[in-house]
């Protein structure tokens, strides 16, 4: 099954939404009856303490973890509704993702790489290398196209995950402490690039972060505690973009 | 089993238990100096239990071929031993006619007179060692049950003393009980179990022997065991009678004669006489020699001596009969075990490499981990020390299971075995020795801990920044240095390498200048030892001297305290293994080993040193070349294309560079599989890019699957070593088990051909017992018209068998010499006469002297292996022995010495140039054969084709000497049986025709066909046997791939949760990790089929493995496609369980997974 998108203006809408990971008998409520709403091109960053159920609501939303109630749609599709390959023809599709970790394939070079979810989607193979490059060469890497992520930078591997995250011109971009290991340069270099990208191309950001200077680069921070939402802060005004939505 | 390649198991025992004792010395001092390091190794066994199981049985499998080859040679030995006691009974020698002196007598003439048993008896009566003379008389009579119409053509009939083997504790019945001996008087018989089966015979039943064209009745008094007492005298032929001495020696035509003394030696149980039993017959032949001395000192003519022949030598002889018997049952168990060790050492190679692949994965998978412990100041000996922990416990689990699955298949083996060998009386009962046991376990526990010991170390060696970061390891080193070792090799190998290999190249052969071969003789060999000992003082001597410096000036407590403070203490320990940083330097050992392997084998010729020292000495370059980091793709190509190179190159080739024949065994087999599979995987490894093209093709093609082709190629591409260490595995034993399967297809094919049947369907012998000198006239007397109008060509074969036939050879060790001299031109004329047969040039061999009628010349399509220059076909050689006044002989390649993998018969001699196919050529060779007082010269033109003179009955058994019938008349006045080889009509089945001529006249006839056939099943089922334990083999290369992919699986769990997170499927997923372990097996076992089909096929061609009877190589491909298939299906299942758990795992926890 696929997803067309939707023309509302919220891309993500989440409504009590309750997830318990159970361990060695003992149940840990991560998501507690949180609800939110995210409209398309908006850069919102989520932070909390270590525990309070940042990265699973992030998983959540993004389809990669199962919720136990609640309901979560994706451009107006119920996400649970959908089945794993529909799911996952999904994401390779309409979302992107950025982790703290790169989680990089280290056998295939830095272009390797980013192209792989345009050939997920059936892109040609030409085609996929020629918009591999350029996505390498918007973050400033195309000189490292053929190198291996053992060949680069912890900065350097973070911009081929964002490449590779943008690549395929998502809707949504899902970014797990995007600058988690990388030092303050590096980190608000990476900021920077993301910035420009959702100004250039109106892609909603959801960042998962400790760092409140993050944070702050956003349109709006999330404070989670607990599995819940304690608050929110706006950091400057969102302006919905006033193109169709991207296709 | 009492001994394995020739080593007393006793001795193996020693070693093992020394070695086992100082690696639990080593471990439990380590163990006790930093414990916490042993359990953090053992609490990694519990971390992941289904790898844990995994790699247990992968490890398992060394033990578990070792044990299993132990088991079955301990049953054998045990079986085998026990069968030669119960046949022999109380007999430990015979008192035997002499054959070997080349006296030249009739075989019935070949006994001891009675007075020989008298002789002995008395001189021996005070004997403390010798208990009892049992006189017997025997020989091959055909015999009828009148009760049941049952007939048998050849049963032994033994005469004995009755009082005599009474004495010895008589003769045991089917029921352990003894027959009354007493009751054996005139007209009465007992029968041994095998003679009463074919028989139909029970107590009280008529039978009637056929004995020297008379017939005698006698009545069954009783049903013996199968003893040499009851007539067992031969494996194949067990069947046996027994009337009292004075009967046979008349209806055998033999008074006062016997064809044996049988000689019992007192001593405890069964195994007490051995021990004596070299004494007593030393006693026994010196006895023996006096008596023949003394008559010659007495002037005593020929015809009045008894115990000395015309040139005064001694006739008689004691054979030290039981314990040769007992012999020959340890070597043919020691033969199966070492053949099973050779086919199982693939199987343990492919272990030891899936040990290495284990421990570089665990490492890849700890190397962060390690990464951290270094840094904060864990040595490398300490990560050593862990890893050895956890493998002991992997290697401990293995053993013990292992041997236990060892010894539960050597069950089937036996029962397989057992099956074959119980048509020829064999039974076996399952037992294993505890030493067995113990070397076993030890064995495995050693290997395991070598390849333990050095994976780990080479683990150890991480660069710590690298694995910190988990970047790659490449480029962190720098430059190697150089190292004082490295200067110091390099300047000994630069002048000694080309001088070592000119002196070696130009030193030995024959006609060169003699200051060469003096530079052979002295200064290659000075080189060698001079080198050898520098080197060992050097490391040695140094190490002890600065060691024992270190250790007086740590003693000192001010200079030990300065040394300590700055950090020096460990250099005054080992300064040498500092100095000489040799991990650097291993080209330099492989180097020389490998040049000391090249020139030794111009002394031996042989295969092993050579093609084993050239192979050594490429990878030495390789090294050399990574050791100045020049190695990249050309350089591994090269070497592993070079090596190859070397094992497939004709042997022509060789001798042409070198000027040697050189010559190797059956552990070529071995190191060929090795060397050949080694020089692959390098050269495919460093091209597996090339190799994927298509694959990228098949992703461009279906493009939904791009991404799962390039991920799957990627892998393996990107993790060479632990690839081509997979590839190997399998490689090497989809190897082992093609070379076996095909040189097995080739033989099935050859031994069931037309042409190993030699054109005929069906062979009948006459024996003097019932001579019929023509088979058709004496059928059509028989009033058997029908039977006779039946057969269509008949070919008779008259076989002189005189014991004492002696065939003039050349001394083989002398041929080169005498090659000039000894062979005929092309003509026929001979350069020079015979040499001297008395000289030292020459040797004696038995021969069975056959004669052909002009029938057999005609008929016969016997192929043959050689012919002699001048004779362009097979046709124009039988066509040539028509002429009796030219004296041409054509002789059976089992009485040639033959090649390595053909059985070598005792009365082998060499010729030259003889092997390969029928189209080589042999020099004309003359033969001198002398008999009594004559002599005369035959030459030999052809040489029977290997297969038949094995196979086929007409000559299996008798290494033979055909001429024309006229010659075996003039000179040896007739013949000992006659053989007559007949075909059938159309539509008629031999094995009928056959029964019914054995019904009718009496003589044993059998069906060449179904004989060949049921040779064929036999020797199948041995065949099957080693296959299929060379096929366990394959269960380390699944277990292999099953280990990989488990690994895979865990290591890159967050690399797929990626995958998953950016639109991977769960189909993906599983389709890129079967793809991926599919790729790695495919080439596995393409490579291992083509490598062994390539070695076979020359080996074939240059005819190592002999003749194939014209039948050519055959590729079994049915049997290669199930191994193939089985192989990849088994590769399939073992990826499929990982690959679906790894489709299935949670994408968020897959992510969080560290």
């Amino acid at each position: 099954m696929t997803i067309m998108p939707a023309t509302s203006t919220a891309i993500v809408e989440a409504h009590d939404v309750h997830k318990t990971y159970r361990s060695a008998g003992a149940a840990v409520h991560a998501l507690r009856g949180v609800s939110l709403t995210v409209p398309r091109g908006e850069m919102v960053s989520v932070m909390g303490p270590s525990g309070c159920g940042k990265t699973t609501l992030l998983n959540t939303l993004a389809g990669l973890d199962e919720i136990d109630s609640g309901s979560i749609r994706i451009e107006g599709q119920e996400i649970q509704a959908l089945s794993d390959h529909a799911k996952t023809d999904y994401r390779a599709r309409r979302m992107g993702f950025v982790f703290q970790f790169y989680n990089l394939l280290p056998v295939l070079t830095a272009v390797e790489n980013v192209e792989m979810p345009l050939l997920l989607s059936g892109i040609s193979i030409r085609e996929a290398r020629r918009r591999a490059l350029a996505a390498l060469d918007q973050v400033h890497l195309g000189e490292w196209a053929k190198h291996r992520p053992a060949q680069l930078s912890g900065g350097q591997r973070q911009r081929v995950t964002i490449a590779r995250a943008l690549v395929n011109n998502p809707a949504i971009v899902w970014a797990d402490e995007p600058t988690g290991d990388l030092d303050s340069a590096n980190a608000n270099e990476i900021m920077t690039l993301i910035q420009e990208l959702n100004a250039q191309n109106a892609q909603t950001f959801i960042i998962v972060t400790h760092d409140e200077q993050i944070g702050a680069r956003c349109h709006r921070t999330i404070h989670m505690r607990d599995g819940q939402i304690e608050n929110e802060t706006s950091h400057r005004p969102f302006i919905p973009p006033a193109d169709e939505p991207l296709a | 089993m009492n001994e394995l390649f020739g080593v007393p198991m006793s001795t193996i025992l020693a070693i093992v238990v020394i070695a086992l004792i100082v690696c639990t010395a080593v471990i439990v001092a380590l163990a006790s100096r930093n414990f916490l390091l042993f359990k953090m190794g053992l609490r990694n066994l519990p971390r992941r239990p289904g790898q844990t199981l995994l790699i247990v049985i992968g490890l398992m499998l060394s033990t578990l071929i070792i044990s299993a080859a132990f088991a079955t040679g301990d049953t054998l030995s045990r079986s085998l031993r026990n069968s030669a006691f119960e046949v022999t009974g109380p007999i430990d020698h015979l008192i035997l006619y002499d054959t070997a002196g080349g006296r030249g007598v009739e075989q019935r003439d070949a006994v001891v007179p009675q007075r020989v048993a008298d002789d002995l008896s008395a001189a021996f009566a005070d004997d403390p060692d010798i208990e009892h003379f049992t006189r017997v008389v025997s020989d091959t009579v055909s015999a009828e049950n009148i009760t049941t119409s049952q007939f048998e053509p050849r049963v032994s009939l033994l005469g004995i003393d009755v009082a005599e083997v009474q004495a010895l504790g008589g003769i045991p019945d089917l029921e352990s009980g003894d027959i009354p001996l007493r009751e054996l008087g005139e007209g009465k018989i007992i029968l041994n179990e095998s003679a009463a089966e074919r028989l139909a015979a029970s107590a009280g039943d008529r039978v009637r022997l056929r004995v020297l064209g008379g017939l005698h009745e006698f009545t069954v008094q009783a049903i013996a065991a199968d003893t040499l007492l009851s007539g067992k005298v031969d494996i194949t032929e067990p069947q046996g009678a027994v009337i009292p001495l004075a009967d046979a020696q008349t209806i055998l035509d033999q008074p006062d004669r016997l064809s044996s003394i049988g000689v019992s030696v007192r001593g405890d149980g069964l195994a007490g006489p051995l021990e004596l039993s070299e004494e007593v017959d030393l006693r026994l032949n010196r006895f023996l020699m006096e008596q023949a001395d003394a008559e010659v000192d007495a002037g005593l003519a020929p015809a009045q001596r008894t115990y000395a022949d015309a040139q005064g030598r001694p006739i008689f002889e004691s054979d030290p009969f039981k314990a040769d018997t007992v012999d020959n049952a340890e070597t043919f168990s020691s033969v199966f075990t070492t053949f099973f060790l050779v086919m199982g050492s693939f199987s343990i190679v492919a272990g030891i490499l899936l040990i290495f692949l284990i421990f570089v994965m665990l490492a890849e998978e700890r190397k962060m981990e390690m990464g951290i412990a270094r840094a904060v100041g864990m040595q490398r000996s300490h990560l050593v020390q862990s890893f050895l922990a956890e493998g002991l416990a992997y290697n401990l689990g293995a053993a013990i299971i292992g041997t236990a699955a060892g010894i539960g298949i050597s069950f089937g083996m036996v029962a397989v075995l057992g099956s074959v060998f119980g048509a020829f009386g064999f039974a076996f009962t399952q037992h294993i020795e505890p030493r067995s046991v113990v070397i076993a376990v030890g064995i495995s526990i050693l290997l395991t801990f070598i390849t333990v010991v050095i994976s780990s170390f080479r683990i150890s060696q991480l660069n710590i920044v690298a694995a910190i970061r988990d970047i790659s390891d490449d480029g962190q080193h720098g430059q190697r240095p150089i190292s004082v070792l490295g200067i110091l090799l390099t300047l000994i190998l630069i002048p000694l390498a080309p001088l070592l290999v000119l002196a070696a190249l130009f030193g030995r052969k024959p006609g060169h200048p003699a200051p060469l071969r003096w530079l052979h003789h002295r200064v290659v060999w000075g080189i060698y030892t001079t080198t050898i000992g520098l080197i060992l003082f050097a490391i040695l001597g140094l190490t002890v001297l600065l060691a024992l410096v270190g250790w007086l000036a740590l003693s000192t407590p001010r200079l030990g305290a300065a040394i300590r403070q700055r950090g020096w203490g460990e250099w005054a320990v080992l300064p040498t293994w500092r100095l000489m940083r040799w991990r650097q330097e291993w080209w330099f050992v492989l180097l020389l080993t490998g040049v000391i392997g090249v020139a030794s084998a111009q002394d031996s010729e042989s295969a092993f040193f050579y093609l084993g020292g050239l192979s050594l000495f490429v990878i030495g370059l390789l090294l050399l070349a990574r050791r100045f980091n020049r190695a990249g793709r050309v350089a591994y190509s090269a070497t592993g294309i070079l090596i190859l190179f070397l094992w497939l190159a004709p042997q022509t080739w060789h001798t042409a560079v070198w000027g040697k024949d050189f010559e190797g065994g059956v552990q070529m087999f071995f190191l060929s599989g090795v060397a050949m599979v080694t020089g692959a995987t390098i050269a495919v490894i460093f091209n597996l890019d090339l190799l994927v093209s298509p694959l990228r093709i098949i992703g461009r093609v279906f493009g939904r699957f791009a991404p799962a082709v390039r991920t799957a190629v990627a892998y393996p591409t990107t993790a060479r070593y632990r690839t081509g260490m997979t590839v190997a595995m399998i490689a090497i034993i989809m190897f082992a088990l093609v070379v076996f399967t095909t040189i097995n297809a080739t033989f099935s094919e050859a031994f069931i051909s037309d042409e190993a049947a030699g054109g005929y369907d069906l062979l009948a012998d006459s024996t003097l017992n019932d001579d019929i000198s023509d088979l058709h006239t004496a059928l059509e007397e028989a009033a058997a018209d029908d039977l006779a109008a039946n057969l269509d060509t008949i070919g008779r074969l008259r076989i002189a068998s005189f014991p004492g036939t002696d065939v003039v050879v050349l001394n083989h060790e002398r041929w080169d010499e005498l090659n000039t001299t000894q062979v005929l031109d092309a003509t026929g004329n001979p350069i020079i006469d015979t040499p001297d047969p008395d000289s030292d040039l020459a040797e004696t061999r038995l021969l069975w002297l056959t004669g052909t009628n002009d029938a057999f010349l005609q008929n016969n399509v016997i192929p043959l292996q050689a012919r002699a220059v001048g004779f362009e076909t097979d046709a124009a050689v039988w066509q040539a022995l028509h002429d009796p006044t030219a004296r041409y002989g054509v002789i059976t390649a089992n009485a040639i010495e033959a090649d390595a993998f053909a059985p070598l018969d005792d009365d082998a001699f060499e010729m030259p140039a003889i092997g390969g196919t029928a189209a080589d050529r042999i020099p004309r060779v003359r033969l001198e054969l002398r008999n009594k007082a004559e002599t005369a010269d035959i030459t030999i033109i052809g040489v029977i084709d290997q297969v038949v003179g094995i196979t086929n009955p007409a000559f299996a058994f008798f290494p033979s000497l055909l001429v024309r019938d006229e010659f075996v008349d003039a000179i040896y006045d007739g013949a000992d049986f006659t053989r007559h080889l007949a075909t059938v009509g159309p539509g008629t089945d031999p094995l009928d025709t056959a029964r019914a001529i054995e019904a009718t006249l009496g003589i044993e006839t059998v069906s060449i066909v179904d004989e060949l056939e049921e040779q064929q099943e036999t020797s199948n089922a041995i065949l099957n046997l080693f296959q299929g334990f060379t096929g366990l083999g394959l269960v380390v290369g699944i277990a292999a791939l099953g280990v990989i992919a488990v690994r895979a699986v865990v290591e890159r769990r967050q690399q797929i949760g990626m995958l998953r997170a950016v639109g991977y499927s769960r189909g993906m997923v599983r389709l890129e990790l079967l793809m991926e372990m599919s790729f790695i097996a495919l080439i596995g076992i393409g490579l291992g089929i083509a490598l062994a089909l390539s070695l076979t096929w020359r080996l074939f061609e240059e005819g190592v493995f002999g003749s194939t009877a014209g039948t050519g190589m055959q590729v079994p491909v049915g049997q290669i496609a199930i191994f193939a298939a089985a192989a990849f299906l088994g590769a399939l299942i073992m990826t499929w369980l990982p690959a679906r758990q790894a489709s299935r795992a949670p994408i968020a926890e897959a992510l969080r997974y560290e």
